[in-house]
């Protein structure tokens, strides 16, 4: 488990990148791999490489080979991306809380409410005509980077409480949605994908939730 | 028990067009697999000519509920006006009472992991409505009744249908109307 | 060490290339108000009316609590549908909500191969309309393209998509109407036009027949009506092949010979007429050639024969007939399954008829009923486009230029014999061919040989499976529209009660969107307007006649309830008939003209080839409109899988036992259903009911021909399919 108290702006900065990165990649969706994909692997080797995580030495040197593919192979990735992610069949696994946590799979459930929620506490609601629900994962990437970004400012002004305030947040946003979805996303993905990127992709979305799980003592957040 | 509230089904009136089961769906936006009541075909073979005959039954809120019985946390409780309420919150999703009860009315939810079934819509009541399935039968063939011996000694009222199990296991708040069955000119 | 916002923006972005992740890409400030509890929201009620291809076309009241919809209801102000709706109806937000649906516009490359890419809507726009100017280019018209639309949403404001079409051009349209043609015909010769007695005007009947009609499953808020007058002793009689859940409520169920009901009609007006039981009086005063069909039925028809024909015992031709003419007053409700036979149009001309000679027609209580087109008579606002200036067309038989049209009911087909010029490209909107079309190895072949397929839908079906652009449709939730029924005599508003989701848009903002594509790439190419809200457009649908009709002074007051059209409960009760003649025209010169029998005369029936001796029919479900629920999540748990109703003697013959799955085929095409054993079926018809189950090839119409039934080219410009005259072998596997 990470822990971001007295935490080095490195660590925070290291993860941030990971979660912007992935939350373009998914918004840009798999016509734009070409463009995403570089600072997606980029951002997840700084992230594996400060972390030693030895878990992803694998999907690192995947997501490294895949990114010298031809145009043809990047073509292919974009049919892949739509096959798990978009549609118009039914994605094999759909990018949005609700269809984990609500019990039929459905879209726009409680949980996408709870997310709204969550960002209207810092004063933020989804942009455009908002009709790309809330629980869209790269808005809660975006999000959760979101509040790193605002962890690290608060830092810098050496503001205790709201130091606490941001810490707290973040991991109440991983404990009560990105945790409690992301992990069953990555399965779904693992399960369904033909393509090493996106096995490699759920490799890296299944660590960075375990890392982010946050150990419960007593029932308390 | 003040009174036992309960279902008086007319198979005479109902089609079988399963309004009442997609409607209790819809009002308690019920996930996929769980059918809080369902529609049931009766066999054509027990009756003298073939027609399609139907029954409806949701939970039967019985006088003597096994699932009540069998219950080990007592996430059911049987209110004065006879309707057995199911607590999602105590349940823990052991399933003894589907295994218990001799209708297979409460369904376990898989994802859920606890059991749910019908609640007589007691919130409904309660506010003076009509449970979501009586209100959207269509021809009148679905009531909410009063099980009393006035109800039982109307001409027509059956305590039981063909192939449903005895009544006197948990004596069911359910009461029936048979079917109808008119001429029929036939080629076979 | 205070780090800015922007130090930190520049900290990011050099990390993560050029990108500016961090302006809030998704996300962005929300108005200060907002952070209070959202869901302390109060819920919002919506109006709404189901759009689809059914009788009952219930009213609905919609429930909205943070722009998502909650649930749905009947809506109580609605005199036909009484607050209540239907299975269907109630499995609704599982449609909205639906993993399944298609979210964004979508390119398939190459079509068939399940390599989807998404496009934006403008990259959509832009290569359609390259297309169609391509096309225009190389041929001089827009005849190559095609439409092929119909009753996916038969909301006013979804003739859009005819408009969208007549925008771009003169082009080639499938014309006709599958499911009810040959008896809206029958009509139109007998009466001038169809037009029913007000349903709930049926409590008035003390006799009814329901003709080849299942309203419990297919109209079921009739029923209450129906039960009205049985209560006061109106007796009902159901004649149907198969027993219904409605014929299973019969005082008397009749098993009639599929496709001779025409003869069951004649045999019980030769015995009405033997008894004089006959309106003369109102037959020769509104009739022509009254007495020419009694002369035809003293000269031609006999109850032996009748009995031989329809397979039912004289003595209960003899029961109904003198029940039908001296019960007063009398009412028959014709269904469309009872017409989709090669003899089905005369088969409804003949009842007609037979209402005519019991002077049944024009009353309260009576009428030979099958549906009304009367209050439809909206503007059409949406639909009606001048060609662009320069447009190149079809010369028609009347040597005016316009649009080609090609049959529907025989579409692959026809869009192949297409050559001059040929159909390159496809648009399909409100439809889905690749389902509910006959012969669908035909269509399969016919879509693969397109040169461009566009279809807007809101599920990945067979139709989408065989496109190359699919562009995502609103549910009518996320539309403005209005919607009459073909039944009922209530008019409704549909507002829009949520925001459409992801990128989904209406037929009539797809139209626009288009418009200013076309226009861009080729000024004057296309004439849609591309202005408009959804409610302007909904707004310029209402004229002074259809307002009177509603007795309101703007469609704003149908916001508060539907309403009910002022006409008379008895159709044809002013005797203004609408034919040439100006009277029922018994004897009609116009089916004449057309090749038809001028009279209501008996015409044979399609008998089984020797190879394929039994019939297979193939009713609308319970479960579903067409293609549309059976897929929902709902309904797959209530109906899981499709079946074939077999009789025990037919299943024993061919060593089949219940649960067995069973190969259905012919010489078109195959098959392979789980079965049940029911009596409900007679031993020579097996029956299974058309619908798209999930992740199913269940189709029906793999081994239907496209054999047209008698008529419909004269009211709706093509012959009607004769659905349930097909014909197949059956084995165990």
């Amino acid at each position: 488990m990470i822990s971001y108290e007295h935490c080095p702006q490195q660590v925070l900065k290291v993860n941030a990148d990971l979660l912007l990165s992935l939350s373009v990649l998914f918004e840009k969706g798999g016509e734009n791999l070409h463009q995403t994909l570089g600072p997606f692997v980029k951002s997840c080797a700084a992230f594996s490489d400060y972390f030693k995580l030895e878990k992803l030495l694998l999907s690192k040197e995947t997501l490294a080979n895949c990114l010298k593919a031809d145009r043809n192979e990047y073509v292919l990735m974009t049919y892949e991306f739509n096959r798990l992610f978009v549609g118009p069949t039914t994605p094999e696994a759909p990018p949005y809380e609700s269809i984990y946590l609500s019990p039929d799979h459905l879209m726009m459930g409680e949980q996408m409410l709870a997310v709204r929620k969550f960002y209207l506490q810092e004063n933020l609601q989804t942009a455009g005509k908002g009709q790309e629900p809330d629980d869209f994962i790269a808005t809660e990437f975006e999000f959760a980077a979101y509040l790193l970004s605002r962890i690290m400012e608060v830092q810098g002004a050496k503001n205790d409480r709201q130091i606490q305030l941001y810490i707290n947040l973040y991991h109440e946003f991983w404990a009560r949605h990105l945790s409690l979805w992301l992990g069953l996303f990555a399965r779904r993905v693992c399960q369904s994908t033909r393509h090493p990127v996106f096995s490699a992709l759920s490799e890296v979305l299944d660590t960075l939730t375990t890392l982010n799980a946050i150990k419960h003592e007593g029932g308390q957040l | 028990m003040s009174k036992q509230l309960g279902f008086l089904h007319n198979s005479e009136k109902c089609v079988g067009c399963r309004g009442c089961e997609m409607a209790c769906k819809n009002e308690y936006q019920i996930d996929a697999t769980p059918q809080w009541r369902k529609v049931f075909q009766l066999r054509e073979e027990d009756f003298s000519l073939p027609t399609r005959m139907f029954f409806s039954m949701a939970c039967n809120h019985c006088a003597h509920p096994e699932c009540l019985r069998v219950c080990p946390v007592e996430a059911y409780t049987k209110r004065d006006d006879g309707i057995v309420v199911h607590d999602p919150n105590r349940c823990i999703g052991c399933r003894l009472c589907t295994m218990a009860c001799p209708y297979d009315r409460p369904q376990f939810n898989p994802v859920k992991k606890k059991v749910e079934k019908c609640n007589l819509c007691y919130q409904r009541i309660d506010k003076g409505e009509k449970p979501a399935c009586v209100a959207a039968c269509i021809l009148g063939a679905l009531e909410l009744v009063e099980i009393n011996d006035s109800l039982d000694q109307k001409t027509g009222v059956l305590k039981t249908l063909p192939g449903l199990p005895s009544p006197k296991i948990t004596t069911p708040s359910i009461r029936f109307i048979g079917p109808k069955q008119g001429k029929q000119i036939r080629r076979d | 060490m205070k780090l800015s916002r922007r130090k930190f923006l520049g900290g990011a972005a050099a990390a993560v290339s050029s990108l500016t992740l961090f302006n809030f890409n998704l996300l962005t400030n929300s108005p200060p108000a907002s952070a209070s509890d959202p869901t302390s929201e109060t819920m919002k009620t919506f109006r709404n009316v189901c759009p689809r291809n059914c009788y009952d076309t219930c009213g609905m009241i919609t429930y909205v609590q943070d722009g998502i919809l909650k649930k749905v209801e009947g809506d109580p102000k609605h005199g036909y549908t009484n607050g209540k709706l239907c299975l269907k109806g109630y499995a609704y937000p599982r449609r909205v909500y639906s993993p399944d649906r298609i979210k964004y516009p979508m390119k398939q490359s190459p079509r068939g191969s399940g390599n989807w890419t998404r496009i934006s809507w403008d990259e959509a726009m832009d290569t359609i309309s390259k297309k169609i100017l391509d096309l225009k280019k190389r041929y001089g018209s827009t005849l190559p393209i095609c439409l092929d639309k119909y009753s996916g949403n038969f909301g006013i404001v979804h003739y859009g998509i005819e408009g969208t079409m007549s925008s771009l051009g003169y082009t080639t349209r499938a014309l006709g109407t599958p499911c009810w043609p040959a008896g809206i015909d029958a009509q139109t010769y007998d009466f001038g036009t169809l037009y029913n007695n007000d349903p709930e005007d049926m409590v008035n009947a003390n006799y009814i027949i329901l003709w080849g009609q299942n309203a419990a499953w297919t109209a079921i808020h009739s029923i209450p009506f129906i039960n009205k007058a049985r209560e006061r002793g109106a007796k009902l009689v159901v004649i149907d092949p198969i027993v219904t859940s409605t014929a299973s409520k019969a005082d008397l169920y009749i098993q009639v010979n599929p496709s001779t009901d025409g003869a069951l009609a004649l045999g019980m007006a030769r015995y009405i007429i033997d008894n004089n039981w006959v309106d003369w009086e109102y037959g020769r005063a509104n009739s022509v050639g009254f007495d020419e069909w009694v002369d035809y039925i003293k000269k031609s028809i006999t109850l032996d024969w009748a009995s031989e024909k329809t397979g039912v015992p004289k003595d209960i031709i003899m029961e109904i007939a003198r029940e039908y003419a001296t019960t007063k007053p009398a009412s028959m409700w014709v269904g469309y399954g009872m017409q989709r036979h090669v003899n089905g149009g005369q088969n409804v001309r003949i009842i007609d008829a037979l209402g005519v000679l019991t002077g049944n027609v024009g009353k309260s209580g009576g009428g030979v009923n099958y549906g009304h087109l009367e209050t439809w008579g909206f503007n059409y606002n949406a639909m009606i486009n001048p060609a662009p200036k320069g447009s190149k067309g079809f010369i028609g038989p009347d040597g005016k230029e316009g649009d080609r049209n090609i049959n529907m009911n025989n579409f692959a087909h026809d869009v192949t014999a297409q050559s001059d010029p040929p159909v390159k490209m496809l648009w399909l909107a409100c439809r889905n061919p690749g389902a509910q079309d006959p012969d669908t190895h035909a269509i399969e072949k016919m879509f693969a040989s397109m040169e461009f397929v566009v279809t807007v839908d809101s599920f990945f079906n067979k139709t989408v499976e065989m496109s190359d652009i699919v562009l995502p449709a609103t549910t009518h939730f996320e539309d403005w529209d209005v919607m009459a029924s073909y039944w009922h005599y209530w008019v409704g508003i549909n507002q829009r009660a949520i925001e459409p989701l992801y990128e989904s848009k209406s037929d009539v903002e797809i139209a626009i969107e288009l418009s200013k594509k076309m226009n861009k790439l080729e000024p004057g190419s296309c004439t849609f307007p591309t202005s408009g809200t959804p409610e302007e457009w909904l707004a310029k649908e209402f004229n002074p006649g259809i307002l009177k009709m509603l007795g309101i002074k703007d469609y704003k007051e149908l916001i508060d309830g539907p309403r009910k059209a002022n006409m008379p409960s008895a159709a044809w009760s002013d005797g203004k008939f609408r034919t040439p003649s100006k009277k029922i025209e018994i004897h009609c010169e116009l089916a004449a003209k057309n090749g038809l029998p001028a009279l209501p005369i008996w015409v044979e029936e399609m008998k089984s080839p020797v190879k394929y001796p039994i019939r297979f029919i193939t009713p609308h479900p319970q479960h579903a409109l067409h293609s549309q629920f059976q897929n929902l999540d709902w309904m797959m748990t209530t109906n899981p899988e499709p079946k074939v109703e077999i009789h025990p003697v037919l299943a024993a013959q061919y060593g089949i036992a219940e649960g067995n799955m069973v190969k259905i085929y012919n010489d078109l095409g195959s098959i392979t259903v789980k079965d049940h054993l029911t009596r409900t079926t007679s031993p020579n018809v097996v029956v299974s009911y058309e619908s798209w189950y999930k992740n199913s090839n269940f189709n029906v119409n793999y081994t239907l021909k496209a054999t047209p039934s008698d008529m419909g080219k004269q009211a709706t410009g093509n012959n009607g399919v004769a659905f349930h005259d097909n014909f197949v072998m059956i084995e165990y596997g």
